[in-house]
């Protein structure tokens, strides 16, 4: 058999539980496994990121997700780029969702996480 | 109710059924492979599918849709040319061997299908194509698609049909006190 690399979970998971850890301050990881707070949508799984700047927001969640993982070309998004971590986690960073605001898809391979697509949305004042 | 179908073509259909009675040689990748997943190996698109007469690359498409009130991933399986992906695959050693020299027996179509009922109300059912279950004479190989939302697929192998075991895509869909998630997967044969 061919194929394959070699098994070492708990080396692979490192990138993500890294990633879970920097972000926690300003993005922390609910109990339930999710960022943010429930989207619109009846499904649990869409999130939302409410700030003032939703753009920053992005950059820096995105940009904490992506560390230590690599761009995976074979992936064509409509908009955006697809990131595979050693541990098999998938984050899709796309500047411009469907809906109009940046959204960060997460298919997740680390227990903590589970798999959601966050949308950065700004805050409405007064 | 809203409907949604995300279909493999029939020109891709037919690629599949091509594969039915041909010498096995091995299914993997021309990009990337994570071992020893819980569902199996993660195989990165394409993923190949490969016999002595006919191979076949399955590749898995973007798609944002609006259901439920929100945009989701919903992913969509496709064929694509193989062009030098078996060439590269064999070269960087991203092909499984089980089976090889086996006859392809049966070639079923994986569909999975998820139907969200909100205050006891249905609100969307959505019907997905997700991969492929290929029998071979002494191993059935399972190529599944990594959930609804998924850009991956993941590789097992089964004693027997009825010994496969799948991806649990329902887990991607959680339950609420008002919102839940009804699940099926369909074995679709093609021979």
């Amino acid at each position: 058999m061919g194929g394959g690399s070699s098994a070492n979970p708990s080396a692979r998971s490192s990138s993500t539980g890294r990633a879970i850890n920097a972000l926690q301050n300003e993005f922390p990881l609910g109990r339930n496994g999710y960022f943010g707070e429930p989207g619109t949508s009846k499904t649990e799984k869409n999130r939302q990121i409410i700030s003032e700047d939703p753009d920053s927001s992005f950059q820096r969640f995105s940009k904490g997700w992506t560390r230590g993982a690599k761009v995976d070309s074979s992936v064509k998004l409509t908009d955006g780029t697809s990131y595979l971590h050693p541990d098999g986690t998938r984050v899709n960073v796309r500047p411009t969702s469907a809906s109009g605001s940046p959204a960060v898809d997460i298919k997740s391979s680390n227990p903590r996480v589970k798999d959601q697509k966050i949308h950065f949305e700004g805050a409405i004042n007064g | 109710m809203d409907e949604f179908g995300y279909h493999l073509e029939d020109s891709a259909i037919n690629d599949l059924v091509m594969l039915m009675g041909a010498t096995w040689d091995s299914v993997g990748t021309s990009n990337r492979v994570i071992g020893d997943l819980e569902a199996g190996d993660l195989l990165t698109c394409p993923a190949l599918l490969i016999t002595d007469q006919h191979s076949v690359a399955l590749s898995i498409d973007d798609n944002e849709d609006l259901i439920g009130g929100d945009y989701e991933t919903l992913t969509i399986l496709k064929a694509v040319p193989i062009g030098d992906s078996i060439k590269k695959a064999r070269k960087q050693g991203t092909l499984f061997f089980h089976g090889k020299g086996e006859r392809v027996r049966s070639i079923h179509l994986i569909r999975e299908e998820v139907t969200q009922i909100s205050n006891g109300t249905p609100t969307f059912h959505i019907s997905s194509d997700s991969g492929v279950v290929i029998a071979l004479e002494s191993v059935v190989i399972r190529l599944q698609r990594r959930g609804l939302d998924g850009f991956d697929f993941l590789l097992a192998q089964a004693p027997s049909l009825d010994e496969v075991s799948f991806y649990r895509a329902d887990q991607d869909w959680p339950m609420s006190l008002t919102v839940t998630h009804e699940f099926r997967r369909d074995l679709i044969s093609l021979t």
